[in-house]
């Protein structure tokens, strides 16, 4: 597929503070991409860059194969929206849209057709001439992603778009992002610190600490083979579970109380010593279903949290805790004995001094 | 039995309310006591004085309050027959003007230009700023020498070789108010442009960058959208420069003392004049009118406040 | 120049956008340049014109630096100038000045952060429109409560005493102090006074031990703006302080219009600098903390 947006070794660097060192990252056409990191982990520094409102450092910035790195945002082919919807306070939703254009002389009629697909999309019809404080916040959000849809774009940029939002139109306005996006099939670079809005829209979602990107992937492979303990405990909730011992072979010695044979387990490359065995809490099954996993032991219920869909329950493995999460008909009570059990082969083993997979 | 305890239960609940009232109150005293000063001040000296001050304009008080007698509106009819009053409300209109628009404009043009992302933004602040921090009184004495004509720029500029120039606003009676209008407003604006420009820092950065994205050139960002956001802050300046320019005696005391002529006198200096000359019930009467521009500005306020209670919210 | 060819040539843009100075850069720089020697132009011929003799300045360059600068004009304006019928020049006014500043400037900051603390947390019935006559009185002229005020006064016997101006300032200092306090106040978490009520803290315990040590930033800011307030006052002075109270700036105005014959700029601007010179390094000393002032004064008024 072609690429739509190439960032070639970008940094950005203020006096002696680095904050994005030689980065690179391809995005194909159509493509939508989250940038996935906790705050100030150089998403948004990122995102500001690639539309140009941030003077880059060094390195160059591609869109739709045409080198845009000295070109003003407006002349990028991008369209943006922001957290705090940005917004003309005093224009009507109409004026709000078409403001751009205007001031770029389209002739009317475009103007208007533009306007009228825009709000036709997003349903804002029957607010066009109504003013931004006159609209709720999921409202103001549409307008404000509806500015970026009338200036006819290749790339859509999201730099926390729903942050602002209560968590029930958080998740409405995700399913209609994702829906736009299904219809446009424009490439969306959008900017979170929720992993849940991660997982759902991303084809591609790339993790950020520190201004690197961590690792690059499907949501699926960034949950289930994190490339290092940063991106595994940063992506599902409750996080995964992380069991330190010393790795010798295939097999784990926890605190030499417990061993822990690693034997289906996939190795990229084993190196023996501290180690670090990552499992879901999802992955560790409890009672009569967990004398069918390789790796079996006793051990006694500390809390049970119910959550309604399912129940979460905390329990002790050789001395380190250890969450799991079990079907909500399963009666777990706390000083329960019971046998859990896992798949290491659906696990994670990390070197605990690089905090790589291995 | 029942209906004992019920009628008990009522008296007791009642005793419990009026008790808890009385601690409510009691826990409010000390606030009362401590804020008696300020009640003091509401409505013995602010309350109190205006009516004052309204009921002597009805009067013929000299000084003392001796032998008042209540001669209704006569004050007011010598009031405005009086020349010197008259010229005075027709200088304050001119002045106020003038400073008012020299402090927005300029105060503006500074603030606008303050927020370039400046170097040494800091000093040329503090540069701005700094006459603010000097009295009226030392802005007129200061001005004085610059605008004397044997002195001041006029003196340097003819120095130079134009021997014809002339500038001397204060010499003259159709001039001096402007002379007394740039003093004042180098006093002002930057002022003006410290308001103007905190409410140019206050509009949401992601505003700016989203009309970098639609590609709307600065100064039309500043026009069509940034100005309108800042009706607060020019609001505030507007006031605080009006409260001002009504009561202007200070510099005119430094400057002009008045003339040349009456060219320069003022509402505030004909009140303190009145009272000086020993003519009370005159200078409460042009003080009662001097009350009317801040009556306006508070009806204003509750104008705007009655418009935004009536949309159901604050915009 | 370079950069802006190579690219023309088919350079691959990369890195930093060249930055070149345009002629808006130039303007903006330009224009703040002027407005700032215009700002500084009367200092500077405030500083100049005093140390130069009156020979000196009648050659008509009041922005030649002194060719024998000399300090005998400020000697002069400080302790012979005339002011009226005495001539000691403004060092009995500075010591009024400072006697005032230093009595009204705690009386009424003190007052106003009671105020402002009642107002934001013991609200009774009444208490806001006492504070919307005060806030009123802010706006009103002074010249509309001179005689009423000067009446007071008389009766009580204070008029043209020490404590009467003192009073003055205090009165009219209040409206601006108690709204500055109150908006610190109200900027307060509500949970702070709460928590203090729970543990069982009254009215003053709370102001004394919770409120007080926290405010002491806006307390700055209120020392500030009053220190200067009351040193440039001129009005307060002339009418209440009586003759042997007349502050600095009254008697800076005196020394000026007392001249007699030519009028002698040199120790005119002495006296003028003189008389600035306490505002002035408030200013300059507290740089960040006066513009907090005018923001805080200025937001709601």
């Amino acid at each position: 597929m072609a690429t739509s947006v190439q960032i070639k070794d970008l940094s950005l660097s203020y006096g002696t503070i680095t904050v994005l060192d030689k980065l690179n990252l391809d995005i194909s056409d159509g493509e939508f991409i989250v940038l996935l990191g906790p705050s100030g982990c150089g998403k948004s520094t990122l995102l500001n860059c690639i539309a140009g409102l941030l003077d880059i450092s060094g390195g160059e910035v591609h869109i739709s194969g045409k080198n845009v790195t000295w070109e003003e945002p407006k002349d990028r082919g991008i369209g943006m929206v922001f957290q705090s919807y940005a917004l003309y306070p005093q224009m009507t939703v109409e004026k709000n849209l078409s403001f751009g254009l205007r001031v770029a002389r389209m002739p009317k009629a475009e103007i208007e057709a533009r306007v009228k697909r825009a709000s036709e999309i997003l349903q804002i019809e029957p607010l066009l001439q109504r003013k931004p404080v006159e609209l709720s916040g999921g409202q103001r959000q549409r307008v404000a992603i509806g500015r970026a849809l009338v200036r006819d774009v290749d790339v859509f940029l999201f730099d926390e778009p729903l942050s602002n939002l209560d968590a029930k139109l958080r998740n409405d306005l995700r399913v209609e992002i994702k829906r736009l996006h299904a219809r446009l099939k424009n490439t969306m670079i959008y900017v979170t610190h929720d992993q849940i809005e991660a997982m759902t829209l991303a084809d591609r979602i790339a993790i950020m600490k520190n201004g690197v990107i961590q690792q690059l992937g499907d949501p699926h492979t960034i949950y289930n083979k994190p490339v290092n303990l940063f991106v595994a405990g940063f992506i599902g909730s409750p996080s995964m579970n992380f069991i330190k011992g010393d790795l010798s072979g295939t097999t784990l010695s926890v605190d030499g109380q417990a061993n822990i044979p690693l034997g289906n387990y996939q190795f990229a490359n084993q190196t023996n010593g501290a180690s670090i065995l990552g499992i879901r809490p999802e992955h560790i099954v409890v009672g009569e279903e967990a004398r069918k996993m390789p790796v079996q032991m006793e051990s006694e219920i500390e809390i049970v949290e119910p959550m309604g869909a399912d129940t979460i329950g905390w329990t002790k493995i050789a001395g380190q805790s250890l969450t799991f999460r079990a079907a909500a008909e399963v009666h777990l009570e706390p000083g329960q004995k019971v046998l859990i059990g896992f798949d290491p082969g659906r696990g994670s083993v990390f070197n605990a001094a690089s905090g790589n997979r291995i | 039995m029942t209906t004992i305890t019920a009628s008990e239960r009522a008296l007791s609940e009642g005793q419990l309310k009026s008790r808890a009232n009385r601690r409510r109150l009691l826990s409010k005293l000390p606030a009362i006591i401590g804020t008696i000063p300020m009640m003091i001040v509401a409505i013995g000296v602010f309350v109190i004085g205006i009516g004052f001050t309204i009921v002597l304009s009805f009067t013929n008080v000299k000084f003392f309050l001796i032998n008042i007698d209540f001669v209704g509106l006569k004050q007011y009819d010598i009031l405005w027959s009086t020349a010197r009053w008259v010229e005075s409300v027709k200088h304050i209109w001119f002045y106020g003007f003038g400073h008012i628009a020299l402090c927005l404009v300029g105060g503006f043009l500074l603030a606008v230009f303050m927020d370039q992302r400046i170097k040494a933004e800091d000093a040329f602040r503090t540069i701005f700023l700094y006459p603010f921090a000097l009295s009226a009184v030392i802005t007129g004495l200061v001005w004085q020498l610059m605008l004397d004509p044997i002195w001041g720029l006029q003196a340097y500029v003819r120095s130079l070789g134009f021997s014809d120039f002339t500038f001397a606003p204060l010499a003259d009676g159709n001039t001096a108010l402007l002379g007394m209008i740039v003093a004042s407003s180098w006093n002002g604006v930057g002022v003006t442009m410290a308001i103007l420009l905190a409410g140019l820092r206050g509009v949401d950065e992601e505003i700016w960058k989203a009309a970098r994205i639609d590609g709307i050139p600065t100064w039309r960002t500043y026009i069509s959208i940034v100005i309108p956001m800042m009706r607060g802050a020019v609001a505030t300046a507007l006031v605080l420069l009006v409260v001002n320019v009504v009561r202007t005696f200070d510099i005119v005391i430094a400057m002009t003392g008045g003339g040349p002529g009456i060219s320069t006198q003022m509402p505030a200096t004909y009140v303190i004049d009145s009272i000086n000359s020993r003519n009370v019930g005159q200078g409460m009467a042009a003080a009662t009118i001097m009350l009317l521009p801040i009556a306006m500005l508070i009806l204003i306020q509750f104008f705007f406040r009655w418009r935004a209670s009536l949309k159901g919210r604050t915009t | 120049m370079s950069v802006a060819t190579a690219n023309s040539s088919g350079v691959e843009p990369s890195g930093p956008k060249p930055r070149r100075v345009t002629p808006g850069r130039i303007g903006i720089y330009a224009f703040l340049i002027m407005a700032a020697i215009f700002f500084l132009l009367p200092l500077a011929v405030m500083i100049l014109t005093s140390m130069k003799s009156m020979n000196e300045i009648r050659g008509g360059n009041i922005f030649a630096l002194p060719a024998q600068p000399t300090l005998d004009y400020w000697i002069k304006a400080w302790s012979s100038a005339c002011t009226g019928v005495t001539c000691n020049g403004l060092a009995p006014g500075f010591f009024n000045s400072v006697k005032i500043t230093v009595l009204a400037v705690p009386i009424s900051i003190i007052l106003s952060m009671i105020n402002g603390y009642a107002l934001s947390f013991w609200r009774f019935r009444g208490s806001e429109l006492m504070f919307g006559l005060l806030v009123f009185g802010a706006f009103v002229p002074f010249q509309v409560l001179v005689y009423p005020i000067i009446f007071g006064l008389s009766r009580v016997g204070l008029f043209g005493t020490l404590p009467g101006i003192v009073i003055v300032h205090s009165v009219f200092g209040m409206p601006i102090l108690t709204l500055l306090f109150r908006n610190f106040f109200a900027s307060l978490p509500a949970e702070l006074f709460k928590a203090a009520r729970v543990d069982g803290a009254g009215f003053w315990r709370i102001f004394f031990s919770v409120m007080l040590p926290m405010s002491v930033p806006i307390a700055i800011v209120a020392v500030i703006l009053q220190v200067t307030g009351i040193w440039n006052d001129f009005i307060f002075g002339l009418v209440f302080a009586g003759r042997e109270n007349l502050p600095m700036t009254v008697q800076l105005n005196n020394i000026v219009r007392t001249s007699t014959g030519t009028v002698e700029y040199s120790t005119n601007m002495a006296a003028t600098i003189l008389t600035g010179a306490v505002p002035l390094i408030v200013y300059f000393v507290s740089g960040k903390w006066f513009v907090r002032g005018i923001a805080a004064g200025a937001v709601k008024g």
